[in-house]
């Protein structure tokens, strides 16, 4: 079967955060600035004034001041920018039907077969723009190829506020001298494994038969790269590309080694992902714990739940036993707390075991309910008390992946 | 050993106990059946997998009595393939068995019969006969609540628990519903001392191959082992240790409503529901209110289904969402004409009932949509 040509749009708003702190406060417009957690977390977006400083989002604040001491920090307003995501979102809705959001700021739209309702992509990307920057006041950059890989890589060609084409013609001459190391979702083990050949180009990749990579990467993954490097990329935007885990996480105002005070933290945690599940419908399996130390070490430990929950008591049972027994020769400066394994399985009540989860299940509706109607702050579990103010803000880390 | 048997004889007994040898034990002899011809003119085979054992016999013309065993499983096979009505068996001297249908002749390895795991077929002191339509019935409309997998919260055995003196209930549970089928029975003498015991899932499988062919069944228990005994075969049976949970404390004692409806209605209306539901949607919403039942289910990507069922019902209204394939099993494993479904809140399981038989009762826990 000949495959019909796709025509893929990605779009990506520019220094997100950043930018929406800018448009919502004209005094900032041309400065440098950074949204992120207070002095000691990291900085979650920086607007390209701040960029030129060489600071970049995932960067630890203090770092980031030094390079540059007027820079100006803005804390995370996550509710803002999920009111304007919302506004881009249905812009593109507007278009098409098939839009995948892949993040609050970033989402493929399937335009194939749009050309006689909209005209030309390049004439409907300019449009979508247009319209963008009329409702937010806000700038993104647009790619358009035959699938999302491609996509993506040509929105990343002219930021801010590009946007790219790669038509089917052009994808050999474009990839030939592409860095392998800016193709999405290659990652620096592979990329180790292709410098010590000597390739740094896709052009180099495809250079070699498919034969060559599959006898030193295995048939999958060699298979893959091979593909990548081609610009071949099947996946369908998929409107409703369930998310994969949700998690909730804190950089610490300071680095800590008490046990009370980091399990209430956990609790919190484990509580936000909770929620996040309940109000979602559906329930997770996999229980995960990050723990990041003052040196910047970080760990992992997982644990699977013999059956699914959004159970706060539950979820935090498990961060419990799983903290338990990480090493703690060093203080803390991060936790997080993630639910993976998904299902819309929603829940089914168990008869015996599960009596507990079904007591914790009605509790966590009631608690629910009572937020709902009078404010996240209304109640709270009693450990919890003397952690009032921290619940307010969410940091917005660990979103939805 | 040297011996002739009709072939159809044979074949039924060897079929009784190839579904009990052990084909993924390390232990090759467990995949072998011990065949013994005496001087009785008897063949008695016999298999286990060290949980469940069984032993039956068959008439055949024994020259040299002797004991050997052969793969149940081959033995079976070869025999199912000739055709003749005689077939004659030989243990040669180099520990083959020659095994001759017309000019067919098979020489099967074998492995001596002293290496088979000992095993006993009856020791109880008691036994007790129970007709088997009786308990067959009872086996085959509870086991479908066995679960098939272990599973951390719930026990794969089906539990016989004594109900006063004189009924036995079986009951079954996978942990997100509940059957129970009772019957009358020297309960409490039978089970002794005993809360109750526990069948393991193949167990009672087993019993139920054991009833297709028989009319009565004698029962006996002896040091955590069920026997079961028909005229010519010996059942044996390993319990489950684990405790079964107490499942009564888990049936509402209190209700806040129910209807009655013909079972087969509901049952048809119930699939044209699950049309739309996957593994990720199971659930079929129920939503009882004046003379009315309406059955939604669905499905995102697929699409919904609904529809509307008058019932007898005045009351107050009520909705819960169940496991669809749960209801249609409860449904399907009941036969009155008539089902009564009864309801206490969207926390406690929704019980499924024979309306004029109270010895069986499907229990099912709701889901929360």
């Amino acid at each position: 079967m000949k495959q019909r040509v796709r025509t893929i749009l990605h779009l990506d708003m520019d220094a997100f955060y950043a930018s929406v702190e800018q448009h919502d406060d004209p005094a900032l417009r041309g400065r440098p600035v950074v949204v992120g957690g207070g002095k000691r977390g990291v900085v979650s977006a920086a607007s390209y004034e701040a960029r030129r400083y060489g600071i970049h989002s995932a960067m630890p604040m203090f770092q980031a001041l030094q390079k540059c001491p007027h820079l100006v920090v803005r804390p995370v307003r996550m509710r803002r920018y999920q009111q304007v995501s919302q506004v881009v979102m249905d812009i593109l809705r507007s278009l098409s039907p098939l839009v995948e959001p892949l993040s609050i700021d970033e989402a493929f739209v399937d335009l194939t077969g749009t050309e006689e309702l909209h005209g030309p992509p390049e004439v409907t990307a300019q449009r979508i723009k247009d319209r963008i920057r009329r409702a937010t006041g806000l700038t993104c950059s647009v790619g358009i190829a035959p699938n999302k890989l491609l996509a993506k890589i040509a929105s990343d060609q002219n930021k801010p506020d590009g946007l790219t084409m790669i038509p089917p013609d052009a994808i050999r001459s474009f990839l030939q001298d592409f860095p392998v190391a800016k193709v999405p979702g290659i990652g620096p083990k592979t990329l180790q494994k292709l410098s010590v050949l000597g390739v740094r180009t896709c052009g180099q990749v495809t250079a070699q038969p498919v034969t060559f990579w599959t006898r030193r990467f295995g048939d999958r993954a060699g298979r893959w790269i091979y593909e990548r490097a081609s610009g071949v990329d099947p996946d369908p935007v998929n409107p409703q590309r369930p998310a994969k885990s949700i998690g909730a996480e804190n950089t610490f105002e300071e680095d800590l080694a008490e046990d009370a005070v980091l399990h209430k933290w956990l609790l919190l945690q484990s509580d936000r992902v909770a929620r996040r599940l309940r109000r979602r419908g559906i329930l997770g399996r996999t229980v995960t714990l990050k723990v990041k130390y003052d040196d910047f070490k970080q760990i992992t430990r997982s644990r699977t739940l013999p059956l699914p929950t959004d159970s706060t008591e539950t979820i935090y049972g498990e961060v419990l036993a799983l903290f338990a027994g990480v090493p703690r020769g060093r203080k803390i400066r991060l936790t997080g707390v993630s639910v993976s394994g998904l299902s819309a399985g929603r829940g089914q009540l168990h008869l015996f075991e599960n009596r507990e989860e079904n007591r914790r299940r009605r509790l966590d509706t009631a608690l629910d309910a009572i937020r709902h109607r009078y404010g996240a702050g209304a109640v709270r579990r009693g450990r919890l008390w003397d952690l009032t103010l921290l619940t307010e803000k969410d940091d917005g880390q660990g979103e939805d992946r | 050993m040297k011996w002739e048997i009709e072939r159809d004889a044979l074949l039924t007994a060897l079929t009784k106990v190839a579904g009990i040898t052990d084909k993924k034990s390390t232990m090759q002899v467990l995949s072998h059946v011990l065949l013994e011809a005496d001087e009785d003119q008897q063949l008695h085979l016999s298999a286990t997998d060290l949980d469940i054992s069984l032993k039956t016999q068959v008439d055949a013309q024994v020259s040299i009595p002797g004991r050997t065993t052969v793969s149940a499983r081959k033995f079976l096979d070869l025999v199912k393939e000739l055709r003749q009505e005689t077939i004659q068996c030989e243990l040669t001297d180099n520990d083959r068995l020659t095994v001759v249908g017309g000019r067919t002749q098979y020489k099967l390895a074998t492995i001596r019969a002293e290496d088979f795991p000992h095993f006993t077929v009856s020791v109880a002191r008691q036994s007790f006969d129970v007709e088997a339509g009786v308990l067959r019935r009872a086996l085959s409309r509870t086991i479908y609540t066995v679960p098939m997998d272990e599973d951390p919260l719930s026990i794969p055995g089906l539990y016989w628990h004594p109900v006063g003196e004189e009924l036995l209930r079986m009951v079954g549970s996978d942990g997100h519903r509940l059957a129970y089928d009772q019957i009358p029975f020297p309960a409490a003498r039978f089970i002794g001392d005993e809360a109750g015991i526990t069948i393991p899932r193949k167990g009672v499988q087993e019993i139920l191959r054991l009833l297709e062919k028989s009319h009565e069944i004698s029962l006996g228990l002896h040091e955590n082992r069920l026997f079961a005994q028909t005229p010519n075969t010996h059942l044996s049976i390993q319990l489950l240790e684990e405790e079964f949970p107490q499942y009564d404390l888990i049936i509402p004692d209190a209700e806040s409503g129910h209807l009655e409806m013909d079972r087969e209605i509901l049952i048809g209306a119930l699939k044209r529901m699950a049309v739309v539901t996957d593994q990720s949607w199971v659930f079929v919403r129920m939503t009882v209110s004046d003379r009315l039942l309406v059955l939604e289910a669905g499905n995102p990507e697929l699409g919904t289904a609904q529809e509307e069922l008058p019932v007898d019902y005045l009351g107050d209204g009520f909705s819960v969402a169940y496991n669809i394939r749960y209801v249609i099993e409860a449904l399907q494993n009941m036969q009155s004409e008539r089902v009564r479904f009864q309801w206490l809140d969207e926390y406690h399981g929704g019980m499924f009932l024979e309306p004029d038989n109270p010895d069986h009762l499907a229990l099912v826990m709701p889901m929360m949509v």
